[in-house]
Parts: structure tokens; C-alpha cells; sequence
């Protein structure tokens, strides 16, 4: 096998059908209908520090300080912490550790700031903006990586910042860039939206990124089912070299790995946010920042986020300030009886029920469903399987999702690591179509979590035994190497004493020369004796 | 801090994605496929009289009370009717005579729900057809009763008095001289038997030459006694084309069956000319169409990946080819059954293995 | 002309059938068992089978098994010292050594103590006087120090394996749990599925 072989990227771009997927009745029309709306501001702002990674950023600001809009509040030195800025003026009221959920199956303590907004005018920086032709690659890559811009990929299952992303791009000299505005959920629009309304900026986004990763190509994909972005985008790309490519209207059509798989014609193998075969994968999202950011000097402080579902009365795209809480959101949509209503963030198809509305909308929040009582399927009572094979003929990877349920049951995870639970996407069409309302999108999350749990423990304890075998190597080093030392000692204090010298002739030089002194003092004692004279012995002293 | 054990409570509690659904489950599928079974199944009562609704109900009732009692003594919770179970009733009833004695169909269902189901586990569990298993069962132990199918008369001409042997103990008897089921494939057994060797070929090429009693016999299999079965399996291939169409049903296992069956009838001819009267034998005579979209496509016994559908489809159709011209019974479908049966799960785990193998290539040529 | 097949001759005829049917069912088993023997045979090379059961290990190196280091303690189970003495590695490692080595699993041996939740040392600093006691205990060389300056752990490269705690002369050592700050989805319990079969026997 050639290692590090590259599929070629053809000339034609072009995205057919997965294998298996589903087709969900599109419920965007609801968000679609109204254009995206500013956010007035509420009263408090949460803004979690730590967005990407283990690591939280830095604050730089003290509880008390006041801070005008677009200051930088948090920062680091690595280019894996993204640095936050003030979406809105105000002052710093806290900084604290806060439950925030991060994934569908995970909340984290995280410390967040709380910045009390101005009740007056929204103060901010004077930011003055850049023409990006007139810009070096390695400049837009600094401006960039310093607007605290995060890539979301399919609905918070993975986000990295995108400095890193823009480093490991001019590393592998990537080919080919996707803007990825493909959104299959049938609830959530803000993608759609953007292309709609902001489709010259996110084509200046485009072009940036280009320049910035050193992309020879670059193309938008958006999901061909939507007429007025496609129209939007197709309008004002005339004249430009990037391509658009439609995608099919099919879940989960939205996910890079199949994109990427289906521009380059290869199998779909296990996708890591970043360069795959020459092709980096980039959210809409991220054109937009990436072209306010060039062109207007803003830092990320704000994204578009859908708020939709029947228990809403007017649905629509917001563009939020981060921090904002999604209460005041949902109140905005003029959402009924929110205590009692099931809100579903990121996806009706994969996401995860919000546990606390409290919580501050943060980069990787695509949107959220405020449901209606009958509107979501609610949880039924899972029966046995029936081994009916639907979850095979839906898996858009080449799994089988029955197997993959007894084995997880099972806790087999060898034969786990064998049969590809490392390879699902998590999308959820093979329990969306289960006859039995298995729950297999829950069972794998879990399963999956599990895996990676095993395999760092496996590597940890590789690193371990390493650790050990070099203390044992380094102690048996020092062994030899003190034996070594004191052999040389002796060896040494041998070859000093060799010349003329012996313990024994020295024995009888010392015994002589006591004889001698005994002797004279005799001959002395004699003499005083004899003369009586003491000035002798003075002489002997 | 918070308590990481009421965390997972809570969220085991409320999150549930997906939170949409298809709004499919086993409820309708079933409905699917009974639908589907009504032409055939209707088409059978009219023809063969009420012997065929009081197999189909004896089977029904029973089966499900046996899968009931069962399931109260391995203390299992079954919750409603299971829907799978009434499918493989209705297959069996339809295939068991309707002369033939109630001990039969009783029998049947109790092997078939016992031995073939929950014996194995229950729903989703077991590797071979419970019907088939049942159907071969009464095979081996009624064998005379089995292939004793009455001449489809209609129910208009329907001999009432027949009926009265429904309720005797099974006695031997006689073969009804019916030009249906697996009668003229008996007879074509018999044409291959006498006129030819054991090689399976040269006896297939024989049947253009020595078609001087087989002409008869097929042609009488067209014309008079042999409509009903004709008509009766067009009612089973509407339905089963119904399936296909909603995909309550894989296209994968049926269409390859048949297409292994046509390559195998067109590989006897040399490929020089359609047997007509061949093809239409194996597909109209005996009930393959029933097998092939009912049986053929069962959810636990059967192939689940595409690849191994097909697989499963091909093994199915030239077993029951092999089988009819060269095996010892006239219809091999069950039997065929159980071969592909066992070999599913090996099909299965071969496409997982290469599917898996194919994606841990590309995996590696990523990194 | 017409085939009247008798009982019998069905009957034999089927004879002909099902042993078929047995042979196919047999060399499926055969396949199967010849899978694992080949797994088995594999292992049976006595260095293989100890890098396999080192690979089990958790590799603290604490000594708790009475040997010093984990391979040591490998070689005594190839030996055939029984699986239950490793502590750190709890019911999770002795349940797949069982499966390695086709053991039954046994509950952990308490004499060689007790599994408990993941630690790793940390050394109150103020009151450490320098003794380098506990930078040779270390079996990994996580702690950093000279004679006579205060010592630190490396979090990130301590196995928690308590061996530097006995030699410190002023108790200054103490075993913290990792907080894991994250709650997740727990893993659905496995539901044995009730057979007809185990029920009546």
C-alpha cells in the first residue's frame, strides 16, 4: 500500500447520492420565512473561555473592569486556545465555573465571564478593515487566527479553531477548499441563510480562506434543494473562479467526511477536522467571520443561529451575540410555556435536549427546536430487534448498525474495533428508521466514548511501560556506571601510592624515626642530667 | 462540581435523539405484507375451497397462543401480537394441503413456533425459517397427506363432503391425481428420471428431445387444471411486486432468486431458446412466487446486507432448481431454504469483513 | 407413469437430505473452531502469550502482585499464577485476562488490596524537606528534585501507584482522585436475553 496516497481530485465537482441515508420532509421553511434578525442585546452575557480543546483561555480582564465591544477579554499564547472578545460593552461582573453542555453527550464545568451589557448605546472599538488583494498570505493567516474564529463541523461534533486549521493547511499544501454550507437537518437554516443573504461576503470569505490556506481550488457546496440560496450564490459567484457544487437532499448528505468522500470518489473512511486527501472542509460560518474579520477588522463576537419549532411563533435566523442566553432567544421568538417545551439543540436528527435554558449560545450552536407537544417523536419503549436490516440500508458508512448493537450490549470491544464503531458518524438514520426504537444513536455515542476511552488508556499504559523500561534501563545504567566510578577510585588511588610507597616501609620509617627521637631524648635526659642545663629540652620541643 | 450520576440520570431521562422518527415499526410492516398476501391468498380459497381458511386459521390462533404460553415460561415480556409470527402462520397454512387433516397444520405450528422460533430466542433470534423448519418437519412425517393436493375445482364446485376428512386422524391417502402444486413437477421428475441419466445436464438437454409425455403434461398444466395455479401465483407475484415497491421487502433476495432460476432453465436449453414450458413449470407450478417474497425476505433467517441478499437470493434459486430436477422431493423450497439459511450468516459477516477491511485501507492511505 | 412416492421412500429419501444438511452445519462449526484454534495456537508460543497478557496489564508498575513491575508478573500468569492479583487493573483487566487465557473470572484478591478510583500523587510542597526518598521509589520517574530542593510530580506521567508514599519521612505525599469533570451517557446495561432453553433447564 502507498502510504500517504492522495484519490485524485477530478475536474468536475460533483456530489451523487451516498449509499443508504434518509429523506426527511424539510421543516426550514419555518426559519426561512423571515430574514435574519439583530439580536437586542439582554442583560447579561455568558461567555465560556474554554471553546476548543482541554485548555481554557486567559482572562485578561479583571471582575469589575469595563470593557467596550470587540476588547479582547481572554487570550493565550497557543494557537489551540481561541482568544475571546466582548460581543457587546459592559462590565466584567464574574468569572466563574459554569455547567455548560459541549456535546450531545457531554457537560463540562467551564470557567465563563459574565459581562454585564450597557443599558446606553453599544460602545465599541474603532476597527478599521483591510482590502485582503493587498494582504500576504502569512498576514491574513495572523489577522485570521487572532479573531477568535472556531470551525464547527456537523452540529458540535467536532470543533477546532481555526488557526490550527489554517497551519495545518499551509503544511500539507491542500488542494482543494470546501465551504461547507450543507445543512440535510430538516429543522435548522442558518446555513441556508447566510448563502441567502450574506452570499457576497461569504464568497469574500471564500476567497480569503483561499488565499490564506494556499487552496489552488476552491468551491461552495450547498444543498440543492435550496432555490434562493443557490440563486444568491450563483449571482454573485459570476465572474469568480470558485465553483458551486449542489448536494443531494438527503440526510446526512451534510457530513464532511461523506462530502469528502464524494468529491475525491473514494470510499468514506474516518475523517479528522482538518486536510483529508488534499481537501480541508470549512463551515459557511467560518467564511463569514473570516470575511468580517479582513474586511471590517471584527473579532467573532457574534454567529447566525436558527431558533424554530412549533412552540414558537415567529421562527427565524438571529444573528447573536455569543453569550447570549438561549431563553432570551426563545422568548424573542415569542415561544409559549418555554418550562414545559422540549428544546432540541443542533439537529432534530442527532442533537440533544437542552437541560438547562440558562446556558449561553456559543460558536457551535447551529440552532435549537423548541418543540410543540406532538412535533418531535417522543421516546418509545425499545423492543427487541427483529434483525430487519432498515439500519443497514440506511447507513451511509459501510456498517452494520444491528451487529453493532449486540456487540456494544455485548462490550465486545475488540470485535468492535474490527466491525467500524470508530468509523460512524453519529447521524442517527438508523434509529431514526428502527421499527423497534432501538436506541442505537445512544448506544454508539456511548460505545464510542468507550472506545476512545480505551484506547487512550491503552496508550497511556504503552507510555507507561516505556516510562518503566527506561527507569529500569537507566538504573541499571547508573549501577554499572557506579561500579565503574569506584573501581576507578580505587584504581587511582592505587596508581597514586605506586611510586616508593608501601605501608610497611612507611611503618618502619615512622618506628625508626620514633627509635630516633627516643633515642635522642635519652641521649638528652642524659646529658641534662650530666650538665643541668634545660635549653635542650626547648630545642627538642 | 456537579454529581456526575444525576447528570447521567437526567440526560438518560431527556435526551433521546433522533428526535424525529419515521413513524415505521413492525405493526406496519406486517399489515404491508398481509396486505400483499391477499390476492394469493384469496385467489387459493376460491380455489381450493375452505380447507385453505381453516389451515390459515388453525395455524393463526395457535401459533400465537403457543408463542404466548412459551413466552410465559421463559419469562419473557412480549409486548401485542407478534406481527412477524402471523406472517409465517399465513405461509404455512397456505402451504400445508387443504385436504389434508388438522392434526397436520396443528402439528406444524406447534414445531414451527417451538422448535423453530422460541427455542432459539424468540423474535430476531433464530437462524433457519420457523415455517420451513415446520413444513420440512411435516414433510418427513406426513408425507403422503403433504403432497396430496386436491384438484382445484373452485368453490362453487367444491366438494363439501371432503371435508370430513379434515377432522380425521390423518390415514393414509390417495394421491389425488391434481395437475396443481407439486404434482406436475413430479411428473417432470419423473420424465427426467426415466428418460435420462444422472448427469444433470444431459438430463436437462433431454427434455427438448423427450418432450413427447412432458408437452402433455405442461400443456395441460396451461390449460385447464393448471390455471387456477397459475392465477393464484400471479396473486402472490402482485403482492410480492407490492412489496418491492414500498420496500416492506428487499428487491435483492426475490429478484435474484428468480434470475438464478431462469439462468439455470435457460443453461438446460443451452442458451439457444427460452423453455417456455420449463420456466413457466418452475415458476407457476408449485409455490416458489410465495417463498420467493415471503420466506426469501424474513427478517432474522435471511441475509441482511445487500451484497449478501443477493448471495442469499442466487443459493435459494439454484438449490430449488437442483433440487426439482435432481433432488429426491418434486419441490424443493423448504429444504432451499435451509441451505441459504445457513449459510446467511457467513454471507453477512463476509461483506462486514470486506466493507470494514475496505474502509480500515482507505483509513490508513489517509493518515 | 405416475410417481407414487411412498412413506418410506420419503423418508429415505430425506435421509439423503439432511446428512447434507448435518455436513454443511459441521464444517460451518469446523470453520469456526479451526478460527479459534488458530487464535489459540498462536498464543501458545510463551512469549507471545506474555506480551499478550503484559498488553492486558495497566502498567502502573505498582507492585501491589507482589512482583516488581507488571511483565514480571505477565510471566508469572504464563507460569500460572492466578489473574486475580492486580488491583489497579480491577474486574476489567482480570475479565479479559480470563478471556485470554479461557479462565473463569474471579473476584480480585483482596490480599493484594483493593481497585479503587484513578489517582496520581501530588506532593504538598511546603513541607517537602528534599530527601529524594521518593524520586527513587518512582518507577517511572515522574518526580522531579535534587537533594535538599523541593520535589514535584508530574501529573501527566504518574501512574498512581502509591510506591512513593511509604518512603517519605514526612508524610508530605498524598494520593488525589482525577476529577473528570464531565458527565456523559452512560452505556445502556447489558439485558441477557432469556432463552427458552436456560429457563426450563
Amino acid at each position: 500500500m502507498l502510504f500517504g496516497r492522495r484519490h485524485s481530485i477530478p475536474n468536475k465537482l460533483r456530489l451523487s447520492k451516498v449509499t443508504g441515508g434518509i429523506q426527511i420532509p424539510s421543516r426550514k421553511e419555518l426559519s426561512l420565512r423571515s430574514r435574519i434578525m439583530p439580536t437586542p442585546l439582554p442583560a447579561q452575557l455568558i461567555i465560556p473561555l474554554q471553546q476548543v480543546g482541554a485548555d481554557s483561555a486567559i482572562p485578561v480582564v479583571a471582575v469589575g473592569d469595563t470593557v467596550r465591544k470587540y476588547a479582547l477579554l481572554a487570550g493565550s499564547e497557543s494557537d489551540a486556545v481561541v482568544p475571546v472578545f466582548a460581543p457587546a460593552s459592559g462590565t466584567v461582573i464574574a468569572l466563574h465555573q459554569q455547567h455548560i453542555t459541549v456535546a450531545a453527550n457531554r457537560q463540562a464545568s467551564i470557567e465563563c465571564l459574565v459581562l454585564q451589557t450597557d443599558t446606553g448605546g453599544d460602545e465599541s472599538l474603532a476597527l478599521s478593515g483591510h482590502d485582503y488583494r493587498q494582504l500576504s498570505p502569512e498576514d491574513l493567516c495572523s489577522l485570521l487566527a487572532s479573531a477568535g474564529i472556531i470551525d464547527t463541523e456537523t452540529a458540535s461534533k467536532d470543533t477546532q479553531s481555526l488557526a490550527t486549521l489554517l497551519t495545518e493547511a499551509r503544511k500539507t499544501n491542500v488542494e482543494l477548499l470546501v465551504i461547507n454550507g450543507i445543512e440535510s437537518d430538516p429543522y435548522m437554516s442558518s446555513e441556508a441563510a447566510i448563502a441567502r443573504e450574506y452570499a457576497e461576503a461569504v464568497i469574500q470569505g471564500a476567497a480569503i480562506l483561499q488565499v490564506a490556506t494556499g487552496a489552488t481550488r476552491c468551491a461552495i457546496a450547498i444543498s440543492a434543494n435550496q432555490q434562493e440560496s443557490r440563486a444568491a450564490l450563483q449571482s454573485a459567484l459570476s465572474g469568480s473562479s470558485i465553483e458551486l457544487i449542489a448536494a443531494p437532499d438527503q440526510y446526512p448528505a451534510h457530513d464532511l467526511g461523506l462530502v469528502i468522500g464524494g468529491l475525491t470518489r473514494s470510499t468514506p473512511a474516518t475523517v479528522n477536522h482538518g486536510v483529508n486527501q488534499g481537501v480541508l472542509g470549512l463551515a459557511m460560518h467560518t467564511a463569514l467571520a473570516a470575511s468580517e474579520r479582513i474586511s471590517n477588522g471584527k473579532p467573532c463576537t457574534s454567529r447566525i443561529t436558527t431558533i424554530t419549532g412549533m412552540a414558537t411563533q415567529t421562527p427565524k435566523n438571529f444573528c447573536v451575540p455569543l453569550g447570549t442566553p438561549v431563553k432570551h432567544l426563545l422568548a424573542l421568538c415569542g415561544a409559549r410555556d418555554i418550562a414545559a417545551t422540549t428544546v432540541v439543540s443542533q439537529s432534530a436528527l442527532n442533537g440533544y435536549a437542552m437541560q438547562s435554558l440558562d446556558e449561553p449560545i456559543a460558536q457551535w450552536h447551529a440552532g435549537f427546536i423548541a418543540s410543540a407537544e406532538d412535533e418531535l417523536a417522543n421516546p418509545q419503549e425499545p423492543e427487541p430487534c427483529i434483525q430487519c436490516g432498515h439500519c443497514i440500508t440506511v447507513c451511509p458508512r459501510p456498517l452494520q448498525p444491528n451487529q453493532l448493537l449486540a456487540l456494544t450490549i455485548k462490550r465486545d470491544w475488540q470485535q468492535l474495533q474490527q466491525s467500524g464503531l470508530a468509523d460512524c458518524i453519529e447521524c442517527g438514520a438508523c434509529a431514526y428508521v428502527c421499527p423497534s426504537h432501538l436506541p442505537l444513536l445512544q448506544t454508539f455515542r456511548a460505545g464510542r466514548e468507550e472506545l476512545q476511552l480505551r484506547q487512550h488508556g491503552m496508550q497511556r499504559s504503552n507510555y507507561w511501560q516505556q516510562r518503566f523500561n527506561a527507569h529500569q534501563t537507566r538504573e541499571a545504567q547508573e549501577k554499572t556506571q557506579q561500579l565503574e566510578a569506584q573501581r576507578l577510585r580505587k584504581e587511582q588511588a592505587n596508581a597514586k601510592a605506586e611510586p616508593g610507597f608501601s605501608r610497611q616501609q612507611a611503618r618502619s620509617e615512622i618506628a625508626d624515626a620514633v627509635a630516633r627521637v627516643k633515642a635522642r631524648r635519652l641521649a638528652s635526659d642524659k646529658a641534662a642530667t650530666g650538665t643541668g642545663k634545660s635549653g635542650h629540652s626547648g630545642e627538642e620541643q | 462540581m456537579i454529581d456526575a450520576n444525576t447528570a447521567n440520570a437526567e440526560s438518560s431521562r431527556v435526551t433521546h435523539s433522533p428526535f424525529l422518527h419515521s413513524g415505521y415499526n413492525s405493526e406496519r410492516w406486517s399489515q404491508q405484507q398481509m396486505v400483499a398476501l391477499l390476492p394469493g391468498a384469496l385467489l387459493s380459497l376460491w380455489f381450493f375451497g375452505p380447507g385453505v381458511a381453516i389451515n390459515i386459521a388453525i395455524t393463526v390462533v395457535l401459533g400465537l397462543l403457543t408463542a404466548r404460553a412459551l413466552n410465559g415460561m421463559a419469562r419473557q415480556t412480549s409486548k401485542g401480537a407478534d406481527t412477524n409470527l402471523i406472517i409465517m402462520a399465513i405461509v404455512l397454512g397456505l402451504a400445508i394441503p387443504p385436504g389434508a387433516s388438522i392434526l397436520i397444520p396443528v402439528v406444524g405450528t406447534v414445531v414451527m413456533v417451538a422448535l423453530g422460533k422460541q427455542l432459539w430466542g424468540g423474535t430476531g433470534q433464530y437462524p433457519f425459517h420457523p415455517a420451513m423448519v415446520a413444513y420440512l418437519a411435516l414433510l418427513l412425517l406426513f408425507s403422503d397427506q403433504m403432497l396430496a393436493w386436491p384438484e382445484a375445482n373452485g368453490l362453487l364446485q367444491f366438494d363439501w363432503s371432503t371435508l370430513a376428512n379434515k377432522v380425521l386422524l390423518p390415514n393414509p391417502v390417495p394421491l389425488v391425481d391434481g395437475l396443481s402444486q407439486a404434482t406436475p413437477l413430479l411428473d417432470l421428475q419423473a420424465q427426467l428420471d426415466s428418460s435420462a441419466p444422472q448427469d444433470l445436464l444431459a438430463a436437462t438437454s433431454n427434455l427438448n428431445t423427450a418432450t413427447g409425455n412432458l408437452n402433455t403434461a405442461t400443456g395441460t398444466f396451461y390449460t385447464a387444471a393448471g390455471l387456477p395455479m397459475l392465477l393464484i401465483n400471479l396473486g402472490f407475484l402482485s403482492g410480492g411486486l407490492y412489496l418491492c415497491y414500498t420496500r416492506a421487502i428487499a428487491w435483492q433476495a426475490p429478484v435474484a432468486a428468480l434470475a438464478s432460476i431462469l439462468f439455470c432453465c435457460l443453461l438446460s436449453t443451452g442458451f439457444l431458446s427460452l423453455p417456455g414450458e420449463l420456466l413457466g413449470l418452475h415458476l407457476f407450478a408449485g409455490h416458489l412466487l410465495l417463498v420467493t417474497f415471503w420466506v426469501t425476505t424474513e427478517l432474522s433467517s435471511s441475509a441482511k446486507t445487500a451484497r449478501g441478499r443477493l448471495l442469499f437470493g442466487v443459493i435459494f434459486g439454484c438449490v430449488v432448481y437442483f433440487i426439482r430436477q435432481s433432488g429426491a422431493v418434486p419441490d424443493g423450497l423448504a429444504s432451499a431454504i435451509i441451505i441459504a439459511n445457513l449459510a446467511a450468516p457467513l454471507l453477512d459477516h463476509r461483506s462486514r469483513v470486506a466493507s470494514a477491511t475496505a474502509a480500515a485501507q482507505a483509513a490508513a492511505e489517509d493518515t | 407413469m405416475m410417481p407414487t412416492l411412498l412413506p418410506s421412500e420419503h423418508i429415505a429419501l430425506h435421509l439423503l437430505l439432511w446428512p447434507s444438511l448435518l455436513m454443511a452445519m459441521a464444517w460451518l462449526v469446523a470453520t469456526l473452531l479451526r478460527s479459534s484454534a488458530q487464535q489459540r495456537a498462536s498464543a501458545n508460543s510463551t512469549t507471545i502469550l506474555v506480551e499478550q497478557i503484559n498488553a492486558l496489564l495497566p502498567q502502573t508498575q505498582c507492585g501491589k502482585c507482589g512482583h516488581p513491575g507488571c511483565l514480571p508478573y505477565a510471566k508469572a500468569i504464563a507460569a500460572g499464577e492466578p489473574i486475580n492479583h492486580c488491583p489497579p487493573g480491577g474486574p476489567q483487566t482480570i475479565n479479559a485476562l480470563a478471556q485470554l487465557l479461557a479462565d473463569l473470572p474471579q473476584p480480585l484478591d483482596p490480599a493484594h488490596g483493593s481497585h479503587e478510583e484513578e489517582r496520581v500523587a501530588v506532593i504538598r510542597e511546603d513541607e517537602c524537606i528534599g530527601c529524594t526518598k521518593c524520586i527513587k521509589a518512582c518507577p517511572v520517574d515522574a518526580i522531579l528534585g535534587a537533594g535538599k530542593v523541593m520535589h514535584t510530580v508530574i501529573a501527566s506521567e504518574c501512574t498512581g501507584c502509591d510506591l512513593c508514599v511509604e518512603p517519605c519521612p514526612v508524610d508530605c505525599i498524598d494520593m488525589v482522585v482525577v476529577s473528570n469533570n464531565s458527565a456523559t451517557w452512560p452505556l445502556p446495561e447489558a439485558e441477557p436475553h432469556p432463552r427458552l432453553l436456560q429457563e426450563i433447564c
